[in-house]
């Protein structure tokens, strides 16, 4: 007997050690786990903010140059030279000559397009030549070679006093701006005709580029910024449409990738960007978009063929700057004091430079994510086309110019607005439900609400989500009366029970219990059957027909079917199960050995709740709520479907929102690994988890200082 | 009898869902003087003295028959209000159940629910409730502490002055020293004693020595029903009933 107990006691006590062993285990588990995955997020999150970097590549020597461009691969930069040749300048050193067909030696000018496809030549005849200029891949066996192809489109004369300031093409057509003396002109060049259309220019062009249609095109002058448009596609005039007055004596110009924003070097160091925007009445007008720091004259502007950044080559150095992000990303080390020509590669994977000399400069760069900073992250940024600085979440576009807007505020704002709306809806009423059921509910209630409501976390959320979507949120777009009644139920029926509280106790003792239950029920049964039958004419009566109309019209809100209330709604769903449930529990806990005490001194049940019970639960009332915040945060599927996912700024219960959790879900799955959309998004997440930890870390601190206050509760 | 009725119980049965805890329990207890419940445990005593000031009514299924009349009033007519009952007829539980808060909000806690008494009023009435309680000396100093820093003893005593803060006019004790040293138990004893003097006070005790020390009468209750109840010297040495003379001279319970 005695040795069966001595038995059964090591089992146990080994049992016990076991367990011990395997929750420590299990928790120091998740806790590591928890610590690899925020790892991770940082990991996977902070290369976003990197800054770029370029390191030198080694020099080429070569002949005289004109102007440069280089292939993809970044095997072969080619120069033109004077003598009327394009030099294909490989890394090695070893250089293939190419003669330029037609081009009368000394070549005064040249000039090669942003993309590096076209070229034009001024000769020493003064004829104006344009060339495709193309290097295809081929391979042999395993070796990859370049073979180049040079077309001549077609030349005309181009005459005195002019010179080059752009270059577009398309196909087997180039058009040239060209700089005369008293202004400039668009030279059409194709294989089928040749023709040129003047520009009105108020003096003789300084500066100049085209659109990558030949549609638009910025003129400089000396102390003017014109911009011409062709309004009439049946003629092929550009017509000057706005001007504005230029604070410097600009050198150069380029058109940023996208078309909209023009970029414009000085000669005292200036880099501007502009950009023409509807005018208040009518027409256009030039804004200034951007203004960058830096000295030394600017002789050129080269835009990335890859995104919103460009390389403005000066007398003395060459910088990358970046327009959305408005910095200087970096200037390229060692750049030679003579050089000539600087240009980026097509993939912005390096840049290189052409010294007087003919020596080839190349760098190799790695920018990372230029488009995000902490300023284009949190700040408001004026991106293209805008007339002010936004923050705008738009990761991508339908064009290979489009300029990604990659601001979290809306994204933040949109998380922090659905939980609120959440909580104002669901807090309330989990909250008074939970005390209404702990404390005054008629026996028997209890035991059928809680499992109930319990149940109502089972639903899945895809599921609350597609019925807010498809059901809920036309059905409230149709019958907003109503719902606004509905959304009043509650603080109605809680006025009504103020006043009752004021009516003589011998009736109140008449009204408790279930029979309570019935009457309020009865009451808003009544109030919900009067409002049906009421709205109809309402709408007729004092909303001509139609609420939503009404809105905008006289107090113009807009409305959206998805919006906040929808939302609040739905994801008060999510949430009302786990603050009811946490709440009811705190409230079990207070124990009932206390309102015994305070109903003995006349307390009635509803004092004994509001002196006794509610600050004895208070800590765990407050972790309810918090929890219920952190689910509505976190919450993915119901958000998703239920708000129409419009990244807004706005706070109206009308309006849409975008959370983090849903733009998460919708976009990491189609964001490039390790692209900068990639690593934004995992940023998000890691923010997501910060907000979901503050909000855990709050909660715990406040139930731990509620606690101290309220003392430790007797047992 | 001559004297003052506080409570006049009316052929009183107490039914917790259906089953019968209390038979036909009929008997007055003066307005003077310490009335005390004896019997064996789970004979009903509790849920008597708790019939007093409805506290049973929480209780989910609990029924009362026949009458209690308070100073000649049905406290069970559908006209009566428990709550003010509560307000005239105080309690004391077996365990001391203080709030989780300082001394002087425990004692203030009836007052400030009924009357607007101002700051001075009442920390008079803190003061006055705490001397009657026989606590005043000792917490004077420290009315700011939490009421869980005191001793067992202490916190009942507080409990008992927390409900004599309200002026009742009588008191229900259950059990109030059973879980209380002998050193807390006689001063709790002597409070009894001196309430007693002044109000109805209504004392649930199993410490038969307790009984005799404290009540002018005592009731003996066995299995629901009330066996005995008379002056407390007559009923421990010439009880008239042979179950209760079991009792007392401690053959059962
Ligand atoms: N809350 C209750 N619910 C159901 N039965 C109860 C309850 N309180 C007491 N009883 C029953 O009523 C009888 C009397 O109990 P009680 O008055 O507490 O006895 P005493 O105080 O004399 O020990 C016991 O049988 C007990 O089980
Ligand atoms: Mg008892």
């Amino acid at each position: 007997m005695r040795a069966d107990t001595a038995r059964f006691r090591a089992r146990a006590r080994a049992i016990d050690r076991w367990m011990a062993g395997l929750i420590t285990g299990g928790g120091a588990a998740v806790l590591i786990a928890t610590f690899l995955l925020v790892l991770f997020l940082v990991i996977e999150s902070v290369p976003v903010l990197r800054s770029p970097r370029a390191s030198s590549e080694g020099v080429v020597p070569q002949g005289v140059p004109l102007a440069a461009a280089e292939d993809e691969y970044r095997e072969r930069v080619t120069v033109v030279g004077a003598e009327g040749s394009l030099h294909l300048v490989g890394r090695d050193g070893e250089v293939e000559v190419i003669p330029l067909e037609g081009v009368q030696p000394p070549v005064h000018q040249a000039l090669f397009s942003a993309d590096g496809r076209f070229l034009v030549a001024v000769d020493g005849v003064g004829r104006l030549h344009a060339f495709s200029w193309r290097q295809r891949v081929i391979w042999e066996g395993e070796r990859r070679v370049l073979q180049p192809r040079l077309r001549a489109i077609a030349a005309t004369a181009a005459g005195d006093g002019k010179h080059l300031l752009a270059v577009v093409g398309e196909g087997s057509s180039a058009k040239v701006l060209v700089g005369t003396e008293d202004g400039a002109s668009v030279v059409h060049l194709s294989e089928k005709s040749t023709s040129a259309t003047n520009l009105a220019v108020a003096g003789p062009a300084v500066a100049g580029a085209l659109t990558a249609s030949g549609e638009q095109a910025w003129v400089a002058t000396a102390n003017g910024l014109q911009w011409f448009q062709r309004l009439d596609p049946e003629v092929s005039l550009l017509e000057p449409t706005a001007s504005v007055p230029l604070s410097f004596r600009p050198t150069t110009a380029a058109v940023l990738l996208g078309d909209v924003t023009l970029v414009l070097g000085g000669e005292s160091g200036e880099v501007e960007a502009w950009q023409a925007l509807p005018a208040a009445g009518a027409g256009w007008r030039l804004d200034q978009a951007a203004q960058f720091h830096g000295s030394g004259r600017v002789i050129a502007v080269t835009p990335s063929q890859r995104e919103k950044s460009f390389l403005v080559q000066r007398i003395t150095a060459a910088e990358i700057l970046h327009l959305t992000s408005r910095r200087t990303l970096l200037a390229l080390p060692g750049y030679p004091a003579d050089a000539v020509v600087a240009r980026l590669s097509p993939r912005l994977d390096g840049a290189f430079a052409v010294t007087a000399k003919g020596a080839v400069h190349r760098w190799s760069l790695q920018l990372h994510h230029p488009e995000a900073s902490l300023a284009t992250l949190f700040l408001p940024v004026r991106y293209e086309g805008y007339e002010r600085a936004h923050v705008v979440w738009q990761s991508s576009g339908g064009s290979a110019g489009f300029e990604p807007k990659l601001s979290l505020l809306p994204l933040i704002v949109g998380t922090l607005k659905g939980a609120l709306y959440a909580l104002l809806f669901s807090a309330p009423l989990a909250l008074a439900g939970a005390l209404y059921v702990n404390q005054f509910a008629p026996r028997g209630l209890r035991e059928v609400v809680k499992p109930v409501i319990e149940l109502m976390a089972a639903v899945p959320s895809v599921v609350v989500g597609f019925l807010a979507a498809l059901f809920l949120a036309p059905l409230v777009r149709e019958h907003l009366l109503i719902s606004a009644g509905v959304l009043l139920a509650a603080p109605s029926v809680a006025a009504v029970a103020v006043v009752w509280s004021l009516a003589p106790a011998r009736w109140q003792r008449r009204l408790s219990g279930a029979r309570e239950l019935v009457v309020v029920l009865g009451m808003l049964v009544v109030a919900g059957t009067v409002l049906i039958v009421l709205e109809p004419h309402l709408h007729q009566a004092w909303f001509g027909g139609d609420v939503v109309h009404w809105l905008y019209q006289r107090l113009g809100v807009t409305y959206d079917q998805r919006n906040a209330m929808v939302v609040g709604f739905a994801l008060g769903f999510a949430v009302i199960p786990i603050i009811f449930t946490i709440a009811e529990d705190a409230l079990s806990n207070v124990p009932p050995s206390l309102v015994a005490a305070s109903l003995a001194l006349g307390a009635t049940p509803w004092e004994a709740a509001r002196t006794v019970v509610i600050p004895a639960a208070s800590p765990g009332l407050f972790a309810a709520v918090m929890l219920g915040l952190g689910r509505a945060v976190g919450e993915t599927m119901i958000v998703l479907m239920a708000t129409g996912n419009t990244p807004l700024m706005s706070l109206s219960p009308f309006n849409g929102m975008r959370t983090m959790a849903a733009t998460i879900a919708v976009e990491l799955p189609e964001a490039p690994y390790g692209g900068t959309l990639y690593r934004v998004l995992i940023l998000t997440a890691l923010l997501l988890f910060c907000f979901t930890f503050a909000i855990n870390m709050v909660a715990a601190a406040v139930a731990e200082r509620l606690r101290k206050r309220f003392g430790r509760l007797a047992a | 009898m001559s004297e003052e009725v506080r409570f006049r119980l009316q052929q009183v049965s107490c039914f917790y869902g259906g089953t019968r805890a209390l038979h036909e329990v009929t008997m007055d207890i003066p307005a003077r003087g310490v009335t005390a419940f004896i019997g064996p445990s789970g004979c009903g005593k509790s849920t008597l003295l708790r019939s007093l000031n409805r506290m049973n009514d929480v209780v989910p299924g609990f029924a009362l028959t026949g009458r209690v009349l308070l100073d000649g009033q049905d406290i069970y007519s559908s006209r009566a209000d428990p709550v003010a009952l509560r307000r005239r007829v105080g309690m004391v539980f077996q365990r001391s159940n203080p709030f989780p808060s300082s001394i002087f909000d425990n004692v203030a806690y009836g007052p400030r629910l009924h009357e607007r008494l101002s700051p001075a009023q009442l920390a008079l009435r803190v003061e006055e409730a705490l001397r009657a309680a026989a606590l005043w000396d000792e917490v004077k100093d420290r009315l700011n502490l939490q009421a869980s820093m005191l001793s067992g003893g202490q916190q009942q005593r507080l409990c008992i002055a927390r409900a004599l803060a309200v002026r009742p006019e009588a008191l229900l004790f259950d059990e109030p020293a059973s879980a209380l040293d002998p050193l807390s138990t006689a001063r709790v004893e002597e409070l009894v004693l001196e309430l007693g003097r002044s109000l109805t006070v209504v004392i649930v005790t199993h410490n038969l020595q307790q009984a005799t020390r404290v009540a002018d009468r005592t009731a003996f209750f066995l299995l629901g029903r009330l066996v005995e109840y008379g002056p407390t010297v007559e009923l421990f040495t010439t009880p008239k009933d042979s179950q209760t003379e079991a009792y007392v001279s401690g053959r059962f319970g």
